[in-house]
This record gives C-alpha cells, structure tokens and sequence, in this order.
C-alpha cells in the first residue's frame, strides 16, 4: 500500500542520542533505532506492530508499543507494518555508533476493510437467540440515526416504527410497551430522550448493542416482545487518557477517558441538548431541554457505574384552557450499579447490586417517583459440551405519587390512576438453562438450548406468577448455511403502552400479558462478503395491554379495563391476538461499499370487541435499506430509506335512514411512508488528534409523519364525523452538522 | 423437537393471586335493551327532564337526523346548542305497574311533541324556542310549556343575531333577560311571559356588547319569582328594578360581589364594608359580618350563610338573628347539609383540585380524601360520595361511609352519577372513566352487598319523579343515544 505523501514526515519528531548514554555499539558499522509507535490520532501505543529494515533486521513492538532495533549504520529503508493500519514506509538516516530515538505513527485503515454488523444466531454472548449484533465505529454514522447508535434499531427486520421521527418501536407485532431495554444487565425504563433524537448514552462508550427481536433465551424475562441488550465498555487501557467533545446544533456531549495507577479505569461521558432555539423557529411556547450523563469505574473485575438520563418538554400555556400555568412533561431516571464478574475454571459468575430512581410527571404536575433496589445473579458452568446457566434477579421497589409542580391550581392527580398510586412492589425471576452442543449431528454441528424461568410480581393484594419455558436450536448442515428457531413463552405484567420511568408493578390485577412464539429461520453466507437471511415468525398474544391511537374513532376497540381509572384507563386495551411475518435481511459487511436492505411482511391482528381485525400498529410491508460508501480523503457518504406501508384506521359509514354510523375496525389504512436520510461523514487525522466534521439530514424528503387520526364535528349537523376522518401529522426535516473531535 | 415443544408448552402457564377485594360484583347478565321503551326515534341527544303544564315530567332530548348528511337539516349534539328538533315525552304514570302492561302499553301511554326551530333552551318548565326569519332580520322567541296547546305559548320578536337568554330559577322560567351580542346594542331587555311590563336598560358607558360577561363590575341578577333585576354597573351603583313595572330602587354603591337572597327579598354583598344583607324593599343594611371574605366560598343553605375566612368556616343566618361564627377551624367551604343539621365541610378549597374536588369533614373526621357529590343518605344515617375524584373527567369511586364514624366502603368503580333510591338502594353509571358502550347503570344494594344490572351502555340517567321510573340514556351506533324508560328494578 502506498502511504500518504504526508506520513513521510511522521518521522519529524525523531532525534538524535549520543551513543555514550545509550551504550556504544559493537560493530562499529551498526546504528540503533529506538522508540514508539502510536496509532495517529491518539495516544494509543500499537502492540505488535513489526519493524523491517530492507537489510533484513526487524523486531516487534511491545506491549507499550516500544521498540529497540539494531541496523546497519546509515540510510536504511524501513517498513512498519501492524495489522489493522496502514502501513508505513520511509528512510531513516542512521549514524554510525549512535542511538536515534524515534516515534512513529501509523493510519488506523479504512474501517471498510473490517468486517461490521453482523446477524448471528450464536456466538459468544451470554444469551442465547437470534439477534442483530451492532458494533464498531460504524454505528455512529449509519444515516438516518443522528449519531445515535440505538436509532439504528429501526432500520432492522421485524421493527416497525409506527410514528416516524418518535422513538417508539414495535417488535412482531407486539406493543411498544412490551419491550426490553438492558444496559450492563440493568433494567432500565428508556433508551431513547423522549422527545428528541438521542439516546440517553454516550454513543462512543457503547461497546454492543444486541437486537432480539423474539423467540430468545430464558436469561431475559417479563417482557412479552423484543429485547434490547446494549453494553458499554470500559474506559480504554491503551493510552494513559482519551478525550472526546462533539458539538451539534442541538446538542453538545463529552466523553473523558483516563487510565489510573493499580489498574483503575475511569470513564466519564455526559451530553446536553438545547434544542429550544430550534424548537421556537416553529413554536415559541414550547420549550425543551435534556441531559444525560454516565460514569464507570472499573477495577479487576468490579464495575461501579452511575448514569440518569432527564428530559424536560415545558408549553408555555395548555391550550385546554384549564390552567394558565406552564405545563411540565418531566421524564428522569437515575441508575447506580456494582457488578463483579470473576472466572474460577469453568464457573463464570456474574453479581450485581443496583440502585435506581425513576421521576414523571405529566403536563398538570402529578406525577410518580420510584425508588427501587434490584440485584442479580448468575452462574454459567461450561463442561465438555453442555453449558449450563442459572441466575436470580430481583428488585424492590416504593412507588409514590407526587405532585412535583406544588402550585398547580386544579391538580387531577387521580388523573394518573393506579400509575401514580402509592405502593410497594416486588418482582424477581429465577431461571436455569442447558445448552448443548453437538459437534456432528448428521456430520456436521449443532445445539440445542432448553430452559425455563419463572417471575414472581406482587403490589399491594395481588401476586401474579409466570413460568416460561423455552427452547432454542441451531443446525449448520453446510459450511454458508445455517438453521435455527426456537419457541417459548414470554409473560410480562401489566405495562403501559410506552415504557415511562416510574410506570411499572401496577394494575397487577390484569393480570400477565402473554405471548406464545416460534420462529424459524435461515442464513446463507453468499460470496463477496454478502449474507442472507430469512426467518418467519409466529406469535400468539393474550391479554395483552394495547394501545388506543386513535381515541375518537374507537368503534369497536375492546373497553377499557374495569379496574383501572385515568389514564392508565384511557390508554390500556386488553386484547389478544396473533402477530405473524417473514424478515428477510441482505446484506454486505465488508468493503468500499456496505450496507443491508432488511424487508418485514407482517400481519398482526387483535380480537376486538367486534372481531379480529389488523392492529393498530399493523403494517404489512416495510422495508429499509441502508448503504455506506467510502470515499477517498476519508469521506463516507451514507444513505437510508425508509418505506413502509400506512398504518391501519377506521373509517365509518353513516346511515342516513338510521343515522347511526357502522363499519369494521381499521378497515383503511394512512398513506405509504416513505422517508429518505443522507449523511455525510469526512474525518482529518492529525498527529495526537482527529477532527470530523458530519453532516446529515433526517427525512430528506420532507414525508409526513402521523401520528393519529381524528374526526370533526360537524359545526352544522353537531355530530362526529366518523366518515371524515383528518390526519394528524407533521412535516419535518431534521439537519444536522457536527463537529467532533478526539485524542 | 415436536416431542420437546409439546411438554414445553404445556408446562407454559400463568398463576394469580388476588385478594383485592372487587366492590360488590355485578351478578346476572345485562338485560336486554329491546324489553324497555324507546322514546326517540333516531339517535338522539342525552335527555333533560322539563314539568309539563300539568305538572308531570317530561323527557326531553333533541333529535338529530332531520336532514341529510352534509345537507344542513338539524342535528343536535347537546341538548339545546344547535339543536333543530326537539322531541318531548310525556312521563305519565308508571305503566309497568300492574298486570298485562309493558312495552306496548307505555308506546299507548305516551304523549309525544315534536318541535322543529333554529334553536332551543330548557328551563324548569319552559321550553324556550328560537326561530329566524333571514329575510325580515328578526328572531322569534317561542315560550312553551310542555303538554300545552300552541296556543298558549308566548311568543317574543327579538333582533336577529347570536344573544344571551338568562332567566329566573323558580322553575317557572317565565321572566327572562334577552341581550343581542351585537355591537349595534344599546339596550338589553327584560320579558315576562304574561307580557305584563317589559323593562329595557340602557347598556352602561364601556361596555362591549358582544362580551358582557367580560364587562369588570357589571353584572346583574333576576329574583328566582323574576319580579326584580337587580343590576351592578361598572361605578358600583346598585339598582334593584321591577320587572313587574319598570320601577327601579337605587340600593347606593355597592362591591362587585353579591348574590341574591330570595328567602328574605335581600341582597347579600361581600366587600371591605363586610358581609351585608340589602332588602330589595325599603329598610337599613343588616349587617352580617363586619368583615368580607372570598365570596367565592359563600353558600346559602337552611336560612344561613357559611363562608371561609380566617382559615375557618364560619356561619351566619341570613335573618342576623345571630352573630357570625365559626363553626370549623380550618374548614375551607361548605359541602352539604344533613337531614338534622350536620355540616359537612372541606379544609380543601374549591379550586385546589379538579372539578372542585377536596377532602370532607364531620366535625374532626374525616369522611373523605379527595372526592365530590358528597350527599347524605336519606335516613341521615350514611354518606354517599365519589372518592378520588380530582380528574379532569367526571368519576370517582362511589364510596359510602356509615355515620359518624364508619369505614369507608366503595360501591363502585369509575361512577360518573349516582342516586340514592328511597328504599337505600343505589343507582349508579359505573365503568365511566369516559362515555362509551362499555358503561352500564347498576343498582347496588349496600345492605344486602348485591349489584344488579339496570340497563347496560348507559351513560348518564335521569330518575323519575316517584322513583318508580328512570330515563336512561344509551349509547348507540357510534354517534349519538337511544333514549330508554326503564323501570327501577324491585328488590329481590
């Protein structure tokens, strides 16, 4: 590989010793070169990396990446190769005798040539189930995103995002509200600001994010639908510190790195958003403002974490009228966790405490606090070819109610029903697995996992139990081809249609959502990096907790709960029913030119009150596509589209004889959707330090995004006009540029 | 695998243990809507009930579909706002007492009116009826008594144009005030349906005549009999005047707070001069309380006056046949009166929760925590309220407590009304966290710990005089209600 005209100066720093310090040489013909090698950009020493004179000497780097090489005295021609960099050539002058002290740097390669998403049915997780892996550097500059890892969760099969723009996610046809969000093995309530673009973490201390979208182990419990597990990662041991600050038109973040004496790790990252500016361009009453941050120490082994997460959506004046005060969305969560993790043989264990606090409170001021405890466990025992996995977890928790904007005049705090009751409640699972593996079945290799859990919920005079077992296989009968499914039960309590902070272990007394499923799937590995995959699904939902989008037009949705009151009553359905589909995902993970067309035909029905109809969320073809290009100068252009068919709604008929209006539940469907997001990323590497300048433009195509439907009254005839039913949406488009840089 | 998944999913199951206790559960199915009588013949409004000129009530709702979609014609949404037809039922005497009665001979029994105009308003025993002429720019007012003969109603001719009606509140509602929101006014007048006098008032200097209610310091009250109009202008004149002959009473310059006070032909101001009684006929001022207090805490009951001031709530007969006193530290207003005198108060002020929700007192106990429609049981012995009812809707748990110191027990759950029968027995629209099929009206006997269904998707009721009957209101299709007479379900 050619270097770049500008490494040849990367020898600038180097300088010259005299040979009585360094010690005089034997071969009065000989020279010595010594010194460092660093990854550009950084402080980042590179182990390994070998240095070849033309002559024939050579040596490799140590661990601190230093080097001491004995040449042939005078100009000598030096290559310095380590895996992942480009490599380095030039020519350095060495003087007879002397020492010539030296630092080199090297140009990390083109993340292209490095293999990047990957779908993978096994692997060295510690769970098991078909999940999309997410990691590397390439997942902060997938368009469509904003930098935000967790975002690309949308792009992937079987994921729907009803209201584009809103972070709000349906999984199998399931409910936004029976998803799972972990972080380091901590339950948390959101991954997402609520009413921005950002993840609640740091992007760049994101280690993984994994993508369940069903049918996994019994190592995740009470949650009815998909799982996200997202990791972050230690502070960076290759250097003594790392730095990071990126500034956005709404947003400004920090990431600070340092490697302590005794083997301490310190990582520290927060970010801020003041997107009001922004926000007033189109409404002046409203205003917005969001922070997160995220500390972890880690020492042999022990992890101390804390992060919280706020967001802040204040109207300057409801428009009802029934408070001339401003009104106050409040979403906080807090989180402080100690986990061990030790090996001893075969036995790994994992152990954690953690502390939480979760804030909310609604626009009239009530809201709900919850202070929890939780621990975990768990223990996983490899033996010659069965692995076997137990654990516990629990967590205890005081849920009150508050009234957090204390001079609110006509507060409706029973508005929020049983969500902003005070109570106690305590949930816990228990859980055991095998996984076995069979290295020739039929002549070539396959596992089998097996396993059950249980969880335990009780609030105030109700204790609800589920026991879920499950069952997961893998089958490669060819070298590029694999096979794997699975089936199990998956039981969550009562949950809110949006997972909220504070919003959980309430309204027991409906008892356990359920959901039935199977999936079978395929993967093919295809020359030229290429990969296919295709995996069918079927799940069967009982009781349920929907969702009622369109509130007036509700004809024929099931009644609300009988037991609850508030809002929890106007927005909780109790229904059943089936969610069904095929996900097929192509994709390319390595090279100039990457990316992956993911392609969802679902169908998800709920048995209403009137009969099976499509479900609210039920869209049957969606289809994304993203492709990254990289481009000479360090350039990657990025472009993702979004296609996906309209949501269902109802429209009534009227009958002028009877005047009453009739028809079937979500029996037409909002327009196409199609959304178009470009993004630009160009990066300069410098000696200690990187700049990168970003671009990007969510919604490049000015789309629509609705968000319900309504129908009008008719000012004349005084009736709802059911047969009239009018979107309610919004145009948007969101750019973006950023800065961003790094040591 | 199959032999695998089969025990798998058999072993898949989920337990419950629920010792909440479910408030007196609903026995029996709905009964059906087809057994009780009908009263409109297309989807209708929710029903009022207005006293016919024969003293026997009268269901009436507005009748929606008497045009065509999209063509105009005359639908209501509420019971007299925009409201092209009317339809009027009379409620004669139970027919379901006694044998060989029933659907069809309540349908023999009625006595209907059906009544076409451009607008309507309902009073007591009025029926008030609005009629343009867009060629002759006037408004025909049309007073109707239900069960009378055209004839017999008065009639009015008023400019056309939006206008404010406000009548007196003895039931009668034959006096009424009629003030066009034009900014061509210059006068509001005063009709009384026996065409005796008509008063006509100058509007006072600065007002806006599209928005009266809007005008600081002006306002103005008819007498419940409507012999007065008693009127505050803006410079704190007060005039009392007779609506029987124009005359007028000057009652000298008054605060802005006053209320009427018909039992003694008064009225009650609230200012820095205190708490004043003002005979509307010649005499002094009788001074009530020396000083004034929020007048929006002032209730009149029994004779008497409570308010709150000084973080107590204090109590004066209107007589001044006693001084002021306080009756409740810290009491905030008044909720009710029991049959022998109780006081049933709230430390929380009217405007502290939603819906005027609060807490309730009996002297130092607490009854309730944060509740409205608080009414005494009849025999006094119990109280019957909608506990946890600061919501933005109109529902609560019906919760009775048992005088004086009894447990809270909840009948029902998310009730939006309620009535107590004469037997002790209770009605109530449960299952109304907000209107829809699924609420039902139940009739809850506390006694024997029973609820029974009455009539199912019933979203309001009202109970007709002698308890015997009821008019319920149905939700049906997806716009609009069945109006139902039902009879009240006897004991088992």
């Amino acid at each position: 590989m050619r270097p770049l005209p500008f490494l040849r100066i990367l020898a600038a720093c180097a300088c010259l010793a005299t040979a009585a310090g360094a010690g005089a040489t034997a071969d009065p013909a000989r020279g010595r070169l010594s010194g460092r090698v660093f990854e550009r950009a950084s402080a980042v020493p590179i182990a390994g990396a070998l240095l070849r004179a033309r002559t024939g000497e050579s040596t490799v780097t140590d661990a601190d990446g230093r080097f001491d090489l004995e040449v042939t005295a005078g100009e000598v021609e030096l290559t310095i190769a380590a895996p992942g960099y480009e490599s380095l050539h030039l020519t350095e002058k060495i003087p007879a005798h002397l020492l010539r002290t030296v630092e080199y740097r090297l140009l990390p390669q083109d993340v292209g040539a490095r293999p990047r998403y990957q779908t993978i049915v096994h692997g060295r997780s510690a769970h098991e189930g078909e999940r999309f892996v997410l990691r590397e550097q390439e997942l902060l500059q997938v368009p469509g995103a904003a930098g935000d890892p967790f975002r690309v969760i949308a792009t992937l099969p079987g994921v729907i995002a009803p209201i584009p723009v809103l972070p709000i996610y349906v999984v199998r046809g399931g409910t936004p509200g029976m998803n799972g969000f972990f972080l380091d093995g901590m339950r948390v309530p959101q991954l997402f600001h609520l009413v921005f673009v950002d993840g609640i973490v740091h992007p760049r201390i994101l280690e993984r994010i994994d993508f369940y979208p069903g049918t996994y182990d019994v190592t995740f419990g009470r949650n009815a639908s998909g799982v996200v597990d997202a990791a972050t990662r230690p502070a960076r041991t290759d250097a003594r510190q790392h730095g990071e600050v990126e500034l956005r038109l709404y947003d400004s973040s920090l990431l600070a790195e340092v490697r302590l004496p005794g083997g301490v790790q310190v990582l520290a990252a927060g970010r801020y958003g003041y997107p009001a500016p922004i926000i007033h361009l189109v409404d002046s009453r409203v205003d917005l403002s969001y922070w997160d941050y995220q500390l972890r120490v880690d020492w042999q082994g022990l992890t101390a974490e804390a992060l919280g997460s706020y967001d802040s959506l204040t109207i300057a004046q409801l428009p009802t009228g029934r408070t001339n005060a401003a009104a106050q969305l409040l979403v906080e969560f807090h989180r402080l966790q100690l986990r061990e993790r030790t090996r001893r043989g075969r036995l790994e264990l994992e152990t954690a405490l953690v502390g939480g606090l979760d804030r909310m409170s609604i626009f009239s001021g009530e809201g709900v606090q919850k202070l929890a405890l939780a621990a975990r466990t768990g223990a996983r025992l490899h033996l010659k070819s069965l692995t076997l996995f137990a654990g516990i977890d629990g967590e205890l928790s005081r849920f009150s109610g508050e009234n957090f904007q204390v001079d609110q005049p006509r507060a409706a705090p029973d508005e929020l029903g049983e969500l902003a009751g005070n109570r106690d409640g305590i949930v816990g699972g228990a859980y055991v697995q095998g996984t076995l593996s069979i290295p020739r079945l039929g002549g070539h290799p396959a596992t089998l996992t097996a396993g059950v859990r249980a969880d335990l919920y009780h609030a105030g005079a109700v204790t609800l139990l589920g026991v879920d077992p499950r069952v997961l296989f893998r089958y490669a009968p060819r070298e590029q081809l694999e096979i794997f499914g699975g089936f199990g039960q998956y039981s969550q309590a009562p949950s809110f249609p949006v997972p909220l902070p504070g919003i959980d272990t309430f309204a027991l007394q409906l008892g356990l959502q359920r959901t039935l499923e199977g999936s079978l799937g395929a993967r093919v590995g295809l020359p030229r990096d290429l990969s296919v995959s295709a995996t069918a699904y079927y799940g069967h939902f009982e009781n349920i907790n929907d969702v009622v989008l369109d509130y007036q037009g509700a004809a024929c949705t099931s009644p609300p709960p009988e037991s609850l009151s508030g809002v929890a009553s106007y927005v909780t359905r109790q229904v059943s029913g089936d969610g069904y589909g095929l996900e097929l995902l192509a994709r390319r993970q390595v090279g100039r030119l990457t990316g992956w067309l993911a392609y969802t035909l679902s169908r998800a029905e709920r048995l209403y009150s009137c009969g099976r109809a499509p479900s609210d969320f039920d869209q049957t073809h969606v289809l994304n596509g993203v492709v990254q290009a990289r481009l000479p100068r360090r350039l990657l252009l990025g472009a993702r589209f979004n296609l996906q068919t309209g949501r269902p709604y109802t429209r009534l008929q009227p009958d002028v004889a009877t005047g009453t209006f009739s028809g079937s539940r979500n029996n037409e469907r909002l327009p196409t959707y199609l959304q178009l997001d470009l993004r630009l990323d160009r990066e300069w590497i410098y000696q200690r330090w990187a700049l990168a300048l970003f671009v990007e433009i969510l919604n490049a195509t000015y789309s629509e995004s609705i968000y319900g439907v309504t129908f009008p009254k008719d000012p004349v005839l005084m009736v709802t006009r059911y047969d009239q039913p009018q979107f309610q949406g919004f145009r948007w488009v969101l750019p973006s540029i950023g800065v961003r840089g790094r040591f | 695998m199959l032999a695998l998944a089969l025990p798998l999913t058999a072993a898949a199951c989920t337990f419950e243990w629920n010792d909440q206790k479910v408030p007196f559960p609903l026995v029996g199915d709905p009964p059906a809507l087809s057994g009780f009588q009908k009263l409109n013949h297309v989807p209708a409004s929710r029903a009022a009930l207005l006293t016919g000129s024969d003293g026997a009530p009268w269901a009436a709702f507005c009748e929606f579909w008497s045009g065509r979609l999209g063509e105009g014609g005359g639908l209501g949404g509420s019971i007299a706002r925009n409201c092209k037809r009317m339809h009027l039922t009379r409620m004669g005497e139970s027919p379901w007492v006694g044998p060989g009665c029933g659907r069809t001979c309540v349908a023999a029994l009625s006595t209907d009116e059906i009544i076409d105009a451009d607008g309507f308003a309902l009073h007591g025993r009025e029926l008030y009826q609005m009629r343009d002429d867009a060629q002759a720019l006037t408004r025909t007012v049309t007073l109707h008594r239900p069960g009378d003969p055209a004839a017999a109603d008065a009639s009015f001719t008023m400019p056309a144009g939006r206008a404010l009606l406000y009548t007196n509140d003895d039931g009668a509602a034959d006096v009424f005030v009629y003030w066009v929101l034009d900014p061509a006014t210059t006068h509001y007048d005063v009709y009384r349906r026996d065409h005796r006098y008509q008063l006509a008032l100058p509007l006072p200097a600065g007002i806006d005549p599209t928005r009266p209610e809007q005008a600081a310091g002006f306002d103005f009250l008819l007498s419940a009999d409507g012999s007065a109009l008693v009127v505050h202008q803006p410079s704190g004149r007060m005039t009392a005047y007779s609506t029987l002959d124009g005359s007028a009473r000057e009652l000298g310059t008054r605060p802005p707070a006053f209320v009427l006070d018909n039992l003694h032909d008064a009225v009650l101001t609230v200012g820095e001069d205190g708490f004043r009684s003002v005979p509307l006929s010649d005499g002094p001022d009788l001074v009530l309380a020396p000083t004034g207090f929020d007048p929006a805490t002032l209730t009149l009951a029994s004779g008497a006056a409570y308010y709150a001031s000084g973080g107590s709530l204090w109590q004066v007969p209107l007589d001044g046949s006693a001084a002021a006193a306080a009756i409740a530290p810290g009491g905030a207003r008044l909720l009710t009166l029991g049959p022998h005198g109780e006081i049933v108060y709230s430390r929380d002020p009217g405007t502290r929760y939603a819906g005027g929700a609060g807490d309730g007192w009996l002297g130092d106990g607490r009854l309730m925590e944060r509740g409205r429609l608080l009414r005494f049981g009849q025999d006094g012995a119990r109280v019957l309220f909608l506990e946890h009812a600061a919501t933005i809707g109109t529902y609560g748990d019906l919760t009775s407590v048992a005088l004086p110191d009894g447990a809270p027990v909840t009948l029902g759950l998310n009730v939006h009304a309620y009535r107590e029968l004469p037997d002790h027995r209770v009605l109530a629209v449960e299952n109304a966290v907000y209107a829809g099929s699924w609420n039902r009206l139940v009739v809850i006997d506390q006694a024997a710990g029973t609820k029974h269904w009455v009539v199912p998707s019933t979203v309001d009721f009202v109970l007709l005089p002698g308890a015997q009957d009821l008019i319920a209101d149905v939700v049906s299709g997806a716009s609009g209600y069945d109006i139902l007479r039902v009879p009240v379900p006897v004991p088992p």
